[in-house]
Parts: C-alpha cells; sequence; structure tokens
C-alpha cells in the first residue's frame, strides 16, 4: 500500500493535537499561575519497500513554559505572587503538590487554603494558622506571614532542578518526584497574582501557521491523489 | 478536535469574568460593596506520554512527556475584602467602619444577617433600623424629644434629650468578626449571612483588638477600583475574542480535512 497517505495523516494528527495544546492556552490566558505549554514533535523514520526510509511524524513531548508570568494588582491581603522561580507547596488528599496560582483565603479555623480547600504549607509541611481575631494579615518578601499579634509562620518557597519533569495537574497544581530544594531569592508579594504566561501574539500566530500547515498537508494528500487517480488511468489505458 | 470544545470552556470563563467586572462596575456608588473578582483554574490533563518514565532498559528518561489540557472553569468568584474609602455625608445615623467588622441585622424570619453598610434610619418607635426597616442589633432605641444623638468611635451611642444637661448613654452597638470574611454568602440588599466556611462570629465592642471603630456622620464607598476595573474588561474582551478566533482556526481546519480528496 502506499505509505504517502499515512505519512500526511500523522501530519494531520499532530496539527490537531498541537491545536489542542493551543486552545488549553489561549483558554487559560486569564488562569492565575498558568503556565504555558509548547508541543514538540519529532521524525520517525520507518524503512520502506525498496530500502528508502520515509519520515513520520510523531509527538516528542510538550514543553511547560516557566517563564514569570506578569504580576497584577488585587488589593486582598492573602493574594500571594512569586516574583522568580519557585514554587509554593500545598497539601491534597493525595499528598504534596506545588502552585504558582497565589489566591488563598482561611477556612472557619484560621488555615490559610486555596480556593479548592487545600492547605498552603508552612516550614515543615505545617498548614499555617491565622489566630482568630488578630487582624489583618501581613506576609513579607522572605514568605513570613505576621499579624498583630505576632508572627503566624513561614511560607517557604521551592524548587527543583528539572521543572520539566512536572507534570500538570488539573486546578493550577504540579506534581513531582523530585525533591524540592529550598530558593531564597524569590521574593513573595503580598496583594498580587501571578497572571498566566500566555504571551497572546505568539499563540496567535502560532494558530494561523498551525492552520496553513493542515492546509498545506492537505494540498499535499490531494496531489498525491490526482496522481494516484491519473496513474491508474494512464497505466490501465488499453493501447 | 479537542481544540473546540477546549475553545469553547475559554469563551465561557471569559463571559463570567465579563459578568463579574459588570456587577462591579455596576455597584461602584453601592455603599460598602465589595470588589469581586473571578478566579479561574486548568481543567484534567490528558497524559499522552509520562514524563520521567524509562525509555530505554539502561534507565534513560523520557525528559518531556505530553500532556494535553482539556480547557478552563471558574474556581471561584471572591471578594475583595479591603477597606473602601469613607465619605462624609453629616447624617447623624450614617455609621461606617473603620477597620473589620460588620453591624449585626435581626432580619424579618427571625435569622441574622450581616453588614458593613451602615446608612441607619429610626422607625416609628425610636429603633435604629436599617433603610428596609430591619433592627439593627443589639437594639438601640432612641428616646423622644431628643435633639442630638452621637455615636462614638467605640459604638456607645448618647441621645441628647432636650431639658437634659448630660447626654444619655441609651445603648451599645457590637460588631462581630468572622474567621474567614470572603467565605460569607451574599444575601444582595448590601447583606451577608454566615456559612459553615465563614466560620461562627465573633462579637465584640468597635475599637477593641481586631474590631475597626465606628465613624459617625461617614459611609463606606465601594472598593471598586474603575480603572482597574475596565482595564480588566478589555483584557477579557480580548482574551474572549482570542477564544473565539481559535474556534474559528479549528472550524477552517475541519473543514479543510473535510475536503481531502
Amino acid at each position: 500500500m502506499d505509505t504517502s497517505t499515512y505519512i500526511a495523516l500523522s501530519g494531520q494528527f499532530a496539527r490537531d493535537q498541537e491545536m489542542a495544546v493551543l486552545a488549553n492556552n489561549v483558554a487559560n490566558m486569564s488562569t492565575p499561575g498558568f503556565k504555558g505549554e509548547r508541543m514538540m514533535f519529532s521524525e520517525f523514520l520507518a524503512n520502506a519497500a525498496g530500502g528508502s526510509r520515509i519520515s513520520y511524524v510523531t509527538q516528542a513531548g510538550n514543553n511547560h513554559d516557566m517563564s514569570q508570568g506578569p504580576l497584577s494588582h488585587t488589593g486582598n491581603s492573602l493574594d500571594v505572587a512569586l516574583n522568580g522561580t519557585g514554587w509554593l507547596a500545598v497539601t491534597t488528599p493525595n499528598g504534596t503538590s506545588y502552585t504558582r496560582s497565589g489566591h488563598f483565603q482561611l477556612d472557619p479555623q484560621g488555615q490559610i487554603i486555596t480556593s479548592n480547600g487545600y492547605q498552603l504549607q508552612g516550614d515543615g509541611g505545617a498548614a499555617l494558622v491565622v489566630p482568630d481575631g488578630a487582624g489583618d494579615v501581613t506576609i513579607n518578601p522572605d514568605g513570613t506571614v505576621a499579624t498583630r499579634q505576632g508572627i503566624v509562620g513561614h511560607i517557604p518557597v521551592v524548587t527543583f532542578d528539572n521543572q520539566q519533569l512536572m507534570t500538570a495537574e488539573a486546578n493550577g497544581l504540579y506534581n513531582t518526584t523530585e525533591a524540592p530544594q529550598p530558593i531564597r531569592t524569590t521574593q513573595v508579594v503580598q496583594g498580587m497574582v501571578e497572571e498566566s504566561n500566555i504571551q497572546p501574539v505568539l499563540a496567535m500566530t502560532r494558530l494561523m501557521s498551525g492552520a496553513r500547515e493542515m492546509t498545506a498537508v492537505k494540498n499535499f494528500a490531494d496531489a498525491e491523489n490526482t496522481r494516484l487517480k491519473t496513474a491508474i488511468e494512464r497505466l490501465g489505458k488499453t493501447v | 478536535m479537542r481544540s473546540l470544545s477546549i475553545a469553547a470552556t475559554g469563551m465561557l470563563a471569559q463571559q463570567l469574568n465579563v459578568e463579574v467586572i459588570s456587577n462591579n462596575i455596576a455597584n461602584l456608588n453601592t455603599t460598602s460593596f465589595k470588589e469581586q473578582r473571578a478566579e479561574f483554574q486548568d481543567l484534567l490533563y490528558q497524559n499522552e506520554r509520562n514524563v520521567g518514565v524509562n525509555s530505554s532498559d539502561t534507565g534513560t528518561l523520557v525528559p518531556v512527556g505530553v500532556q494535553i489540557g482539556t480547557g478552563v472553569k471558574a474556581a471561584a468568584v471572591y471578594r475583595v475584602t479591603q477597606q473602601g474609602n469613607l465619605i462624609n455625608t453629616n447624617n447623624t445615623l450614617d455609621l461606617a467602619i473603620q477597620g473589620h467588622g460588620f453591624f449585626q441585622i435581626e432580619m424579618p424570619d427571625g435569622s441574622t444577617a450581616y453588614t458593613r453598610a451602615g446608612s441607619f434610619q429610626l422607625s416609628s418607635t425610636g429603633e435604629m433600623v436599617t433603610a428596609d426597616g430591619y433592627i439593627v442589633q443589639p437594639g438601640i432605641t432612641i428616646p423622644q424629644n431628643t435633639t442630638a444623638v452621637t455615636v462614638n468611635a467605640n459604638g456607645q451611642v448618647l441621645a441628647q434629650v432636650a431639658g437634659q444637661i448630660q447626654p444619655q448613654t441609651v445603648g451599645q452597638l457590637q460588631l462581630v468578626n468572622f474567621p474567614n470574611e470572603a467565605g460569607m454568602a451574599l444575601q444582595g440588599g448590601n447583606l451577608l449571612t454566615e456559612t459553615p466556611a465563614s466560620g461562627a462570629p465573633v462579637t465584640g465592642n468597635p475599637g477593641t483588638t481586631a474590631f475597626g471603630t465606628i465613624q459617625q456622620g461617614y459611609l463606606e464607598t465601594s472598593n471598586v477600583n474603575i480603572v482597574s476595573e475596565i482595564t480588566n474588561l478589555i483584557t477579557a474582551q480580548r482574551a474572549y475574542e482570542m477564544n473565539s478566533k481559535v474556534i474559528q482556526t479549528s472550524d477552517q481546519m475541519m473543514s479543510t480535512l473535510s475536503q481531502i480528496q
């Protein structure tokens, strides 16, 4: 069987996947702490009849774009943005996860939690508890959480040797099997959240070129179809 | 094509964002209104190739996996509990809270609601009531023939009755705090109620630890910042447009596919 149609199919499949990744990036344009994904493809060589090799396209992986997103002011005293590399640790029912989505609130016991109810971890993984009636919470650039009644705790900022090994979970959380390393150079900024780091211009241009590439592959498939048709017609012609 | 439904979640999210922003702008002049913000989160990811798994017998690892996200959802619409500005109204029974705390209001069904909108009035019997006629708790009755009412910073209500030299203390206003103010439920009419998320109310006198003080003759304005609302509106509109562009492009790609001969 002729393989060119299958090569074209692998091309179309790759475009379709990339479109899903781009659509997810654009859909999360207003998601705080969201990190963009970039699809990578690789060539897959297969042996064909006659000793030649033909190349399919296959998915290689998607890269997390771990660049800093812009910080935007919210005025909420429990909103925290990280200025620099690093992650905040939260306790989920499945263990520790990491996030840069910095909207937190208090639960009835005064613990600092995410909008999904997961506890923000202080030093040693303990929950941070703001005492009842302590008034306004101040979060200092080094991560120290304090009220007028004194220090509540410290929010550790951690990083990992290879952030590409992190897997994105839903709700702005990331998981990894690597051991967290404390990082002290990253500032914890109170009253701000980190916006998603999607750059609309890049997303839109990639979207358009993806559509054009799909048309190009389609044109190739069409041309191949015409070639086959012509070949069958000419070769089948009785002299 | 997954991209169609993914972009649809993006459009729905931006629509909610615009709704929240428009409610903020509509309440620009609502006493003690607290700005709301929509918070979004990414949806589940489909793992098509796992990161960090062995890619050969010699222990080499897959450096990056293939994870395809499925869109966005609204996680919360939360209130920014920042203090609004105080404006002078010169009205004796306009009370603003400077700092933390809520006034307690007795609802007609006997339950308690909470508000920071202190534009109070007197009922026909001299009781302090809200603009809707609901009684402020603890109940304060201003005697007849009162010429002036003073509410001091600590919430003591003093009435100067005609013919008396000393002002008479007629009551003490109390405030309540919640462990998680942002978890209270909005009821409309500037009222909020307790929820399991907000925690139980803690009552105290104004001016004591963790409670704000009372400013007579002032009202707290809404804390909506019109400049940031308008910029958020523009961002939301553009994001909406871009998501619709993704849908258009996906549609175009599908039509390309359907035309393959």
